[in-house]
């Protein structure tokens, strides 16, 4: 199989990894990585991966990666069509590969909950608790720091994971899944001193956002504490 | 271990030729047959890729399997949760409110409808426009209904496939790989046009390919087929019936001899899908057979007996882990050892197999999937609100097992379970609960099983001190594809193969027959080997991961 692969990308002009096992190797690559998977120029965020860091292909692009768990239909055939309808020059790149077109902008991009992020509103629990409120401070949404157009592109053409209520698990990015499922991570935002949250949105850092937070907790409107998605 | 390979250049060649870097591998499944005057003698099955995945879980936040089994498979993936959920349930003894039931049936039976027309269209049909057949009658309408993607059934038929899953993304966000149901419930607090958005896109699936393509009459009148003569009466019943895509099926599969092989050993397992919301309120290990609306089983030579995951075993005597053990999943081990080793010990396969211990006759191997679903469905006993409906007992006794018969199972469950997600939309109440926050308990043991498209799927957890202490995952294609145990008697797939007519050695589409009707979810290689001679028949591929 891996010969397969080699042989494979040194003939082909133009390489594309489809989801997050060939980017980066995926949940196979967990730990303890029991199978060795690795990506085809990544290992998680480690440039190198099977083909090597400086590897190119016959056009001289790197592999173009198209991460996801799993990557959208969409996200797949629209970058193949660019691809082969001669426009591989308009697909620029991330700094890990990806497809800016689709993966500059966040998961939060277009999420029906940015309201009550904005206004940091808390969804207390799941079920009919998704009703309202934001999943970013109780349990793990990884919205605000994961690049995917999963709000913009919706999935199944009907709806996202956090429209659903379901907290985003970051599964664009390579160190998908978080924490490598450490015990008390899954579903649950990690805080440091109990209420801060370890990771804030993408570009901030913890001091200017707890100074934001503080003051849209303030302004915030009587509607971000009622329940919007109703029946 | 009874052949040699014998690979010409040109062989060699071909299988390049059949290698696609866009195939979504599941994990590659290698089939090797030995050929005797035209039929199968013998049959090796070896699941060529290993992938750690119960290795990976040891250690982790009890919840991981809600995440990481989805993603053992790219068809199957609400089944895995929806088997990971139960597992939890039962470990954490969480209260389950009606509604989660209710939403994470419809979400398990709208990916099973997904799978039925995808299978038959893109996977199965393909195989019966093979040009062996070019001389059989209805040959040129098989090819005009069948032929991949210029089929007048096909791009309908697999584009319609896409439609019950819309449904499941409505409540889980997205298919494949959703998290959505977790211990308590499910995340989603659906809206009424959640519902009523899922009422059309069923009613229009149901109307544009189930009513108007695939059987040509209504649900309702399909069902009141009880008995394989009821099935043939039906297809000459009326022009509708006779030209449908069911009725030509029928017909044309008779005609190229699908009836007369691929019966495997006539032993079924069920361990059964769909809770009542009442019964399972508070989900048990001891609790699941009585609160199953579509129940669990077992059938063997001939006899029905109550399932009990305490009977399960797998035996690793020739799969690529560490010694010769038979264990229950929860004492389950999967150490791997190198193939190259392992293969003097006479392993030959990454999957393990699967076994079940019937009290006073001994382990079995058992074929999981439609099939036995339907087979156990015809067993006596069941309540007013679980399943009963004997057409498939009726066929295995009366015809006996055959392609023909596993697909039709198979198809036999669209309209069911078309009923069953219409019936459960309607009974959702909106303004109830669908998620009761459990206690995470450091400790406990959990099973959790369903029904996936393609057989029984069940997951074992042992969570010790607040995480994974041990996970075992025993899938519908373990149970089928797995390969011998200890006492050398072969996997189901295996036995399948036995006896298969092979008119054309270079094209013995025949095992591709009856490799698809299992439906297992490993693209397969099949190879054909001259029992005398050792010479290589024939190499060829079996489809994309379903
Ligand atoms: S739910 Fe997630 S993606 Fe949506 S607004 Fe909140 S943090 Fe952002």
């Amino acid at each position: 199989m891996k010969d397969w692969v080699y042989e494979l990308a040194n003939q082909a002009s133009i390489v594309v990894a489809i989801g997050d096992c060939a980017c980066w190797g995926g949940i196979p690559a967990v730990a303890p990585n029991p199978s060795e998977s690795v990506g085809l120029q990544y290992l998680r965020r480690a440039r190198g991966g099977f083909l090597g860091g400086d590897w190119r292909s016959k056009a001289g692009l790197p592999v173009i990666n198209i991460p996801g768990c799993p990557a959208h239909p969409d996200w797949v055939t629209q970058i193949l069509v660019a691809v082969a309808s001669g426009r591989a020059g308009d697909v620029a790149l991330d700094e890990l590969q990806r497809p800016q077109t689709f993966f500059k902008s966040f998961t939060q991009t277009g999420c029906t909950r940015v309201q009550f992020f904005e206004y940091k509103q808390s969804t207390l629990e799941f079920g009919q608790g998704t009703r309202t409120g934001c999943l970013f401070y109780e349990f793990g949404c990884r919205g605000p720091m994961t690049r995917s157009p999963c709000n913009r592109i919706l999935w199944n053409r009907q709806s996202s994971k956090t429209r659903a209520g379901m907290p985003c698990t970051g599964c664009t990015e390579p160190e998908f899944p978080f924490f490598d499922l450490a015990p008390g991570t899954v579903f649950k935002t990690q805080k440091v001193s109990g209420t801060i949250p370890r990771d804030v949105p993408t570009g901030t850092d913890p001091i200017s956002y707890m100074a934001l937070a503080a003051a849209a907790r303030v302004a915030a409107p009587r509607w971000s504490k009622e329940d919007m998605f109703v029946v | 271990m009874a052949t040699v390979t014998d690979l010409s250049p040109a062989g060699a060649k071909a299988l390049d030729l059949h290698v696609s870097p866009l195939g979504r591998v599941e994990g590659d499944l290698d089939v090797r047959v030995s050929v005797r005057d035209g039929v199968v003698t013998g049959a090796w099955t070896e699941a060529a890729m290993f992938r750690g995945f119960e290795i990976i879980l040891k250690g982790k936040d009890p919840q991981a399997g809600l995440i990481v089994t989805p993603r053992i498979c790219g068809i199957c993936g609400g089944s895995h949760l929806y088997k990971a959920a139960y597992a939890l349930d039962t470990a954490w003894k969480t209260e389950l409110p009606p509604n989660a039931t209710l939403v994470r049936n419809i979400a398990q039976a709208c990916e099973t409808l997904q799978s039925i027309p995808r299978w038959f269209y893109a996977l199965f049909a393909i195989d019966l426009v093979n040009k062996n057949y070019a001389r059989a009658e209805g040959y040129d309408e098989a090819v005009r209904r069948f032929a991949p993607f210029v089929g007048s059934s096909y791009e309908a038929g697999v584009t319609l496939s896409g439609k019950p899953v819309e449904v499941y993304a409505i409540y889980g966000g997205q298919w494949p790989h959703s998290s959505f149901m977790i211990p308590g419930g499910v995340m989603c607090g659906p809206t009424l046009a959640d519902v009523t958005r899922s009422i059309a896109i069923l009613e229009y699936w149901k109307d544009e390919w189930l009513e108007k393509r695939w059987l040509g009459c209504s649900v309702d009148r399909w069902l009141e087929n009880r008995s394989w003569a009821d099935v043939l009466a039906w297809v000459d019943e009326n022009e509708s019936h006779y030209n449908s895509d069911c009725g030509f099926f029928i017909r044309y599969a008779q005609r190229i001899g699908l009836d007369r092989f691929g019966a495997g050993f006539g032993n079924y397992l069920a361990t059964g899908t769909y809770f009542n919301p009442e019964k399972y309120a508070r989900p048990t290990i001891e609790g699941r057979n009585a609160a199953l609306i579509n129940r669990s089983g077992v059938f063997a030579d001939g006899i029905y007996y109550d399932f009990d995951q305490a009977n399960v075993r797998e035996d690793v005597t020739h799969a690529f882990y560490e010694g010769n053990h038979v264990l229950h999943p929860f004492e389950g081990r999967t150490e791997p050892v190198d193939p190259a080793v392992g293969r003097k010990q006479g392993k030959y396969t990454w999957a393990k197999a699967p076994r079940y211990e019937i009290p006073g006759v001994g382990a079995k191997p058992l074929e999981a999937g439609p099939l036995a679903r339907q087979v156990i469905a015809g067993k006596p006993g069941a309540e007013s609100w679980q399943d009963y409906d004997p057409l498939f007992h009726d066929a295995v006794t009366t015809v006996g097992p055959s392609v023909l018969v596993r697909v039709l199972a198979r198809m036999h469950e669209a309209p069911k379970y078309y009923k069953l997600a219409r019936r459960w939309l309607d009974e959702l109440n909106l303004h109830e609960k669908f998620y009761i926050k459990p206690q995470e308990l450091p400790d406990g043991r959990g099973f959790g099983s369903t029904e996936a498209a393609r057989g029984s799927l069940s997951d074992w957890i042992v969570i010790k001190d607040g995480k994974i202490e041990n996970y075992q995952v025993v899938t519908p294609t373990a149970w089928n594809i797995g390969p011998r145990d200890g006492k050398e008697i072969n996997g189901p797939m295996e036995q399948a193969f036995v006896g298969a007519p092979i008119v054309d050695p270079s094209d013995p589409v025949e095992l591709g027959h009856v490799a698809r009707s299992f439906d297992s979810c490993l693209v397969c290689t099949v190879h054909a080997y001259d029992e005398k001679s050792g010479r290589e028949l024939a190499r060829f591929r079996i489809g994309e991961g379903a």
